[in-house]
């Protein structure tokens, strides 16, 4: 019985410790955040070429393609993984709004394809951002393999399901990613917000895909975490009133566990509520750097002012 | 003893926690009041510095509520982003406004009293505002800091304060420049802060003069260059900076099938190669234009990777 609480006492202590050191790094890349957002135009010319291709799988009612692609970075593309045999409505939607042309389909490919139906390509405004890759509907990594293999450009970003990206996500893993170009990076991984990674192209295709689940074979000196959110969810359900109830049931928790004098399940308690307030606290530092928006006369979309 | 223990652990995760839930409290009220407010501040500044310039004024306008905390970090900023963004601009009124304002002592005091990356923050935005010698010898001490960030903020100050310096501050630069710092770099040359002159960059024994050059050359598709960067690509004894240039060759278009070319490839890994040919098939390359610089399966891909570019006008 001792050894268990020994346990459960080492555990809630590094959970704790943890969430204190997440907390602490969250709030330490605030500063670096501001910096890169000051040299913006630093990334207009793709230093050192960098290139990122957003893996995106239709598998929902509503699109995030305007969002995905309203990114000003020049070396920057959405590969779309769709079923237009199960949603030909969507597809002649895309077909029509983004003037797709039919392309070859790629006969020699790095990675396993399955059955692609056709490759599209968008010619709107003359603009090689959009790639549709129609192919039967199946498993996610088998999706992500068939853009990975259509994809132009040398990293990989999948996109979690409903969610969209943050603004300025893309500059910011071109700008870690040339900050740290004298020892090559070949996994980015964000630990804020809604998780998620960026992977280089050579790691994918070594691993056999993404089924293999690639970013476990990349060595510790080629990855780097991300303190700055990548993606957030596409619809925001407010619960505020839960989180308060939880809120209160877990602070009523702990003074009960602590007038019993269950010193051990106190601490486990606290742990919980510390990982939770790192939690809000990431979230609080994400917010704070956002700001207010503010509405600006003109629109710039592919490089068109409206 | 595990009592003792349990109530030591107690103690110290309840204070994690109300510092957690204080951080992020503090965290909110700065972004609801004091973004706001900067926000408003910023737009009224940058509004008051255009019509200055579209004017063609003379006299320094006024900024109301500078006194106020924070107010000279606004107009510090939304200047550097005006001077970042925006070229040909009349850099007298710009220095007046940073003379009257006292932007300089305000941000080395800033910059005195940080550390880290808020000091490399600090420093940018003086890079940006058209320092004179006198600040690019008040931030020579932090050249040597012990943060990468703060040491090349420090130098594009310097570069900033006396661009005929630079070919001598970054040939003393000890470590291979990234990406990043040579982006930043070209970004002053775009501005006209630095003189453009690649050649002597790319003759030049330091490496890092010559990742400055082939970064010149790129971003201003300097044609001209071609013979200078076959040379580097045929006998360069640096592989990044050799790869590079057969990559600047690329995004210029110019031919590929030379033996200096070839020589480079060789010396490429498997990746890198792929890597060049999905960069060629951007660019448009004939898929015939390079029988000998691939084998047979590399060349198989680049057609079907050319392919996939085309228009396909009979569908199956």
């Amino acid at each position: 019985m001792s050894v268990i609480r020994a346990l459960l006492l080492i555990l809630a202590a590094a959970a704790a410790a943890a969430a204190c050191v997440r907390a602490v790094r969250m709030l330490r890349d605030l500063p670096r955040r501001r910096l890169l957002a000051l040299a913006r135009e630093t990334l207009c010319d793709a230093p050192g070429g960098t290139g990122i291709s957003v893996l995106y799988r239709c598998d929902e009612e509503r699109l995030r393609l305007p969002s995905l692609l309203d990114v000003g970075y020049a070396c920057y593309e959405v590969v779309a993984v769709l079923d237009a045999a199960r949603c030909p409505e969507v597809f002649a939607t895309l077909e029509s709004h983004y003037r797709l042309f039919r392309a070859a389909v790629p006969a020699a490919c790095d990675l396993p394809v399955g059955t692609l139906r056709g490759l599209y390509r968008s010619r709107k405004r003359c603009f090689r951002r959009l790639v549709v890759v129609d192919r039967p509907c199946d498993t996610p990594a088998a999706d992500l393999d068939a853009a990975a293999a259509v994809a132009s450009y040398e990293y990989l970003l999948p996109v979690p399901a409903a969610c969209r990206l943050v603004p300025g996500a893309v500059e910011r893993l071109v700008a870690e990613l040339s900050l740290r170009s004298h020892c090559h990076t070949v996994l980015i991984r964000s630990v804020a917000g809604v998780p998620a990674m960026l992977l280089s192209r050579d790691a994918v295709i070594v691993a056999g895909g993404f089924a293999r689940k690639p970013w476990r074979h990349v060595p510790r000196r080629c990855r780097a975490t991300l303190y700055a959110p990548l993606f957030r969810p596409a619809v925001r359900v407010r619960r505020r009133g839960l989180r308060r109830g939880a809120a209160v049931v877990l602070a009523l928790s702990v003074a009960a566990a602590a007038c019993a004098g269950w010193w051990v399940v106190c601490a486990v308690l606290l742990a919980v509520a510390a990982a939770w307030c790192a939690a809000l606290l990431g979230a609080a530092a994400s917010a704070a750097e956002g700001g207010p928006a503010v509405r600006s006369r003109f629109r710039v979309k592919n490089f068109t002012v409206s | 003893m595990m009592h003792d223990l349990a109530l030591l652990c107690c103690a110290a995760e309840a204070a994690l926690v109300v510092g957690l839930v204080a951080a992020a409290a503090v965290l909110r009220l700065r972004r609801g009041r004091r973004a706001q407010r900067d926000a408003a501040l910023g737009r009224l500044y940058l509004r008051i510095v255009m019509h200055g310039l579209l004017t063609g004024m003379r006299r320094v306008p006024a900024f109301p509520r500078i006194g106020r905390t924070g107010a000279r970090g606004v107009l510090a900023q939304v200047l550097a982003r005006l001077a970042s963004a925006a070229y040909g601009l009349d850099a007298g009124l710009l220095r007046r406004i940073v003379r009257t304002a006292e932007l300089e002592p305000y941000l080395l005091r800033r910059i005195r009293r940080s550390g880290g990356v808020r000091r490399a923050r600090y420093l940018s935005l003086l890079a940006r505002l058209a320092p004179d010698a006198a600040v690019g010898a008040a931030v020579a001490r932090y050249a040597s800091d012990r943060s990468r960030s703060v040491r090349f903020a420090a130098c594009l100050v310097q570069l900033a304060a006396d661009p005929s310096q630079a070919l001598r501050l970054l040939a003393c630069w000890p470590e291979p420049l990234t990406a990043y710092e040579l982006a930043a770099v070209a970004s002053m040359l775009r501005r006209g802060m630095l003189p453009v002159a690649y050649e002597p960059l790319l003759a030049s024994p330091h490496r890092n003069l010559r990742s400055l050059g082939l970064c010149i050359v790129r971003q201003f598709g300097i044609e001209e260059a071609e013979e200078a960067l076959l040379r580097i690509a045929a006998s360069d004894a640096v592989p990044e900076i050799g790869c590079e240039a057969v990559r600047t060759l690329c995004a210029l278009q110019r031919p590929l099938c030379r033996s200096g070319v070839l020589r480079r490839l060789r010396s490429m890994g498997r990746a890198e190669r792929r890597a060049l040919l999905r960069c060629m098939a951007a660019e448009g390359y004939a898929s015939d234009a390079l029988p000998e610089l691939f084998d047979r399966d590399e060349r198989l891909c680049y057609e079907s990777l050319v392919g996939s570019y085309k228009c396909e006008l009979v569908c199956p």
